[in-house]
């Protein structure tokens, strides 16, 4: 045996080949609800999702947090069968239920194994479908929901998150959290979640993703059978985009959390929709700022300077404009030090010292070589699927991707950046003790407005 | 699912476990030490957790840190640490999978010349980050420290938390950083599994290849100690929360026990979803509570149950531990219905395939294959897992709740906002954790 030789890193053997699923689309004849079968046979498990084109931001102005109570709702008793009798359906096939509700869209999943897919699909349709949303129902959601948005008041990440969603969007529909507020949670009436399901939930705004161990001709006569029959209201309509607001100035927000033993920071403004041509070039700069550990932000706050256990930045690409953002959780004494941090490191990387070759490689290589990680389970492959038909991405996606990633050039990135990065507008939420923090903004000649935005 | 391994064990000890899967190409490597915050000792306490950060800051041949070179091969990695191991992991495209062994086995075999005192304490004041983001900024985020020092005697191993105390912490140093490397980081006390897009013999040689020449290492000693409580216990904890919060816990059997399955299927009766007892109760029918939990926390020395429910605005903790109460002593008398238990076995049942899922990360596959190699001795012991579920009866789910929650006494945390200690259930003594 051949000693080991520890002077230097093996290099990798030869990249192997990776077959993303196929994805085989059809439009139910009838409903016209999209479909899209596909065949993931790594384990015994089918995953089936309904994906509605209406999520938070089709809120009614007046009623924030409609969708997500309504969404709530969808398993509390639909079809012939009550809440309990759904739970107790579902148990029976082992199956997992998954309601997400998002800015652009609600996400009603189902997994289960193989041989119960053709149950779990009838009871998607009577989730989708016909949930019975009775008054008795609806009122204790509420009551429900009324307590979670009591308990956010003590969670400071939460309160991080709403503050700075409401600053950087105002009255946009991005600019309220899913869940809503107090007030509206309690004045909505049952007639109001009835005409938002049937305003959002119909077939020319669904699309029907299968995925997992599953034959495309059977799993299609599911999707006939529980979805087929089904019709748009009359007066169907999509939501249009609405303007987003005009950018700030640089500005520092404070939520007050006396005697908080950490401070919550958020930066970030307005930035890019998912359709940006320079959607690549943007998750290429964003690995480096600090989209992953070995980046710009992570390797300064919390491995030279140990302010925090971990910080990142993200892009949440959305079908209109969506937040460019960095968060992290400080040590009180910090909070300053590591806000400016943060603006210096977006600074740079902005201006004196760009995105480098090496950086660029860098992180072309660690996104581009890991991309098929998120290809492994029926839940991860359905999910992938149901984005794509989200924002309408081109059936060649998945294929297309790194290709793609790997022609990014600097010149490109720097592009990006000038396009969607704006230092000049960024807005930091703080929530934090206003005893510690404040004077440390001071000496900074920093001032910080108050904002309380109670759940 | 099946899921066929081989398994090796080296002249140093360590323990080789290879599974083969090709749906994507990629491998995982987990490796286990059998080490975790029972084998500290009372005032030096949240060491194998700091250390485990330690274990990502560079050795002999690569100082400069562990995240970079995986993340540029395009994997990802990752550790944790809880009460009876610590496990490190990484993800890579297969043609990696070298990389990833020679920097396990780097680390394993070679740290110790590349921590330095300035790694030490840079991370330290991570770890104290992690602690006051995790725990000391969150609601309730306290309360795990509150139970465990009501079930645990002080010098208990599980009386204390994984995290730490910050004094301990503040009182190390990387001299002691060291001394717990020599005790124990060596391949007698480790596990390595391998899963995915790999050549089951090219893996064996290339692990014996990089860790054979690792020395085994002294014997460690792992603390066996049991658990039990001699009378009830009240506490009570002011916190930053909004809503009362009531736990309830009592000491049962190890995991992969029996009854640690019984328990398990009696968690599910009690708590999970709208056909269970507990939410029905507290939650659906009643409004009692805004939430309900109950787990049965499977651990190797011994396991807790817990019950956990908030309280609905206006309600009081009495009520809801009057219903808990009562709704246990249903269960103890007359077990499961013929149809709870059919509902909690298919959940376990589809459980055990969704966990095979992944070849790794947290959970996955590799990860398994380890938890039950470390743990059993047998990597394969996933199957008598899962049939212990299947053995399960009415009558054996009953006996188990009435052994373990009605004939022994139980701890109760009443966790309550700030300043209303009367809140909380009569009797219960105030605590501090810190």
């Amino acid at each position: 045996m051949t000693a080991v030789d520890r002077s230097t890193l093996p290099a990798p053997g030869p990249a192997r080949v990776f077959r993303f699923p196929d994805i085989e689309r059809t439009r139910l004849e009838q409903s016209g609800v999209d479909v899209r079968l596909v065949p993931h046979d790594a384990a015994p498990v089918v995953s089936i999702t309904a994906l509605v084109r209406g999520g938070s931001a089709a809120d009614p102005v007046a009623r924030p947090g409609l969708a997500a109570f309504t969404a709530d709702l969808l398993d509390d008793g639909a079809g012939a069968l009550d809440g309990p009798g759904l739970a107790d359906v579902l148990a029976r096939i082992g199956a997992e239920a998954d309601i997400e509700v998002w800015p652009d869209a609600t996400a009603v999943t189902l997994t289960t194994l193989a041989r119960h897919a053709p149950r779990a699909m009838a009871l998607l349709a009577d989730l989708v479908r016909r949930p019975r949303l009775t008054e008795l129902d609806v009122d204790r959601v509420r009551g429900l929901r009324l307590d979670r948005l009591r308990q956010m008041r003590a969670q400071a990440a939460t309160l991080a998150d709403r503050a700075f969603t409401r600053a950087i969007y105002g009255p946009h529909p991005y600019g309220h959290p899913g869940i809503g507020d107090a007030t509206s949670v309690s004045a909505a009436t049952t007639d109001d979640i009835r005409a938002f399901h049937a305003a959002v939930y119909r077939p020319s705004a669904t699309t029907l993703v299968i995925a997992g161990d599953l034959d495309v001709d059977t799993a299609r006569g599911w999707a006939v059978d529980a979805f087929g029959d089904w019709a748009d209201p009359p007066d169907a309509r999509e939501t249009p985009l609405t303007a987003v607001p005009a950018a700030s100035e640089r500005r520092v927000l404070l939520v007050p959390r006396p005697g908080a033993p950490q401070s919550e920071l958020r930066v970030g403004h307005v930035s890019a929709s998912r359709a940006t041509s320079d959607y690549h070039a943007l998750l290429l700069w964003n690995a480096a700022l600090g989209g992953q550990f070995v980046s710009r932000l992570n390797l300064n706050l919390r491995q030279a300077k140990g302010y925090t256990y971990g910080v990142r930045s993200g892009f949440d690409f959305r079908r209109d404009r969506g937040p460019f953002s960095v968060h992290t959780s400080v040590q009180p004494s910090a909070t300053v030090d590591a806000l400016a941090e943060i603006l210096r490191e977006i600074d740079e990387m902005c201006g004196p010292r760009p995105m480098s070759a090496a950086e660029l490689a860098r992180a072309t290589a660690a996104v581009g070589l890991g991309y098929p990680r998120g290809f492994e389970s029926a839940q991860q492959v359905g999910r992938a699927v149901a984005q794509m038909a989200l924002h309408a991405l081109s059936p060649d996606h998945f294929e297309q991707f790194v290709p793609r990633l790997t022609a990014v050039t600097l010149d490109d990135v720097a592009a990006a950046a000038a396009r969607h990065v704006r230092p000049a507008e960024l807005t930091a939420v703080v929530v934090g003790d206003p005893a510690t923090i404040e004077p440390l903004l001071a000496e900074r000649g920093l001032r910080a407005v108050h904002v309380d935005d109670t759940p | 699912m099946d899921i066929p391994y081989t398994k090796h064990t080296l002249a140093n000890g360590l323990d080789v476990v290879v599974h083969e899967d090709r749906h994507i190409p990629m491998a995982a490597v987990s490796v286990w030490y059998h080490v975790g915050s029972r084998h500290e000792a009372p005032g030096r306490t949240g060491f194998a957790h700091l250390f485990e950060h330690l274990m990502f800051k560079g050795s002999a041949h690569h100082p400069e840190g562990y995240f970079e070179a995986l993340q540029e091969a395009g994997g990802v990695v990752n550790g944790s640490t809880n009460t009876d191991r610590t496990n490190y992991w990484e993800i890579v495209p297969s043609q990696s999978l070298e990389l990833a062994l020679w920097m396990e086995s780097d680390r394993m075999g070679h740290l110790l010349p590349a921590l330095s005192d300035a790694k030490f304490t840079t991370e330290r004041e991570v770890v104290l980050n992690e602690r006051r983001q995790n725990y000391e900024n969150r609601p309730y985020g306290l309360s795990s420290f509150a139970m465990a020092s009501a079930l645990f005697a002080d010098d208990h191993p599980y009386a204390w938390p994984t995290i730490g105390l910050p004094d301990d912490l503040l009182a190390s140093s990387v001299d002691d950083a060291r001394a717990f490397f020599q005790a124990f980081y060596h391949p007698a006390n480790a596990s390595i599994a391998i899963a995915g897009d790999v050549d089951r013999d090219d893996t064996l040689a290339l692990v014996e290849r990089y860790f054979g020449d690792i020395p085994a290492g002294p014997a460690v000693r792992h603390p066996q100690i049991g658990a039990t409580l001699a009378e009830p216990v009240r506490v009570l904890l002011e916190d930053r929360v909004e809503l009362p919060r009531l736990s309830m816990a009592w000491h049962t059997p190890a995991m992969f026990h029996d009854d640690d399955a019984a328990m398990d299927i009696a968690a599910d009766v009690l708590a999970n979803g709208k056909t269970s007892r507990l939410y029905r109760a507290l939650v659906y029918d009643a409004r009692l509570a805004a939430d309900v939990s109950a787990l049965q926390a499977s651990r190797e020395m011994s396991s807790v149950f817990h019950v956990s429910a908030t309280a609905a605005p206006g309600r009081s903790l009495s009520e809801m531990a009057a219903v808990i109460e009562r709704t246990i002593d249903d269960l103890a008398t007359a077990g499961p219905t013929a149809d709870e238990l059919e509902r909690a076995t298919a959940r376990a049942e589809a459980q055990f395939v969704y966990r095979v899922q992944s070849i790794g990360g947290f959970g996955g596959k590799s990860d398994q294959l380890n938890a039950y190699n470390v743990f059993t001795g047998e990597p394969g012991f996933m199957y008598a897992d899962r049939d212990r579920y299947a053995r399960a009866t009415a009558a054996s789910v009953a006996a188990a709740v009435r052994r373990w929650l009605r004939e022994a006494p139980g701890a109760v945390l009443s966790a309550v906002p700030q300043g209303e200690a009367t809140l909380a259930l009569p009797g219960s003594v105030e605590v501090h954790p810190i």
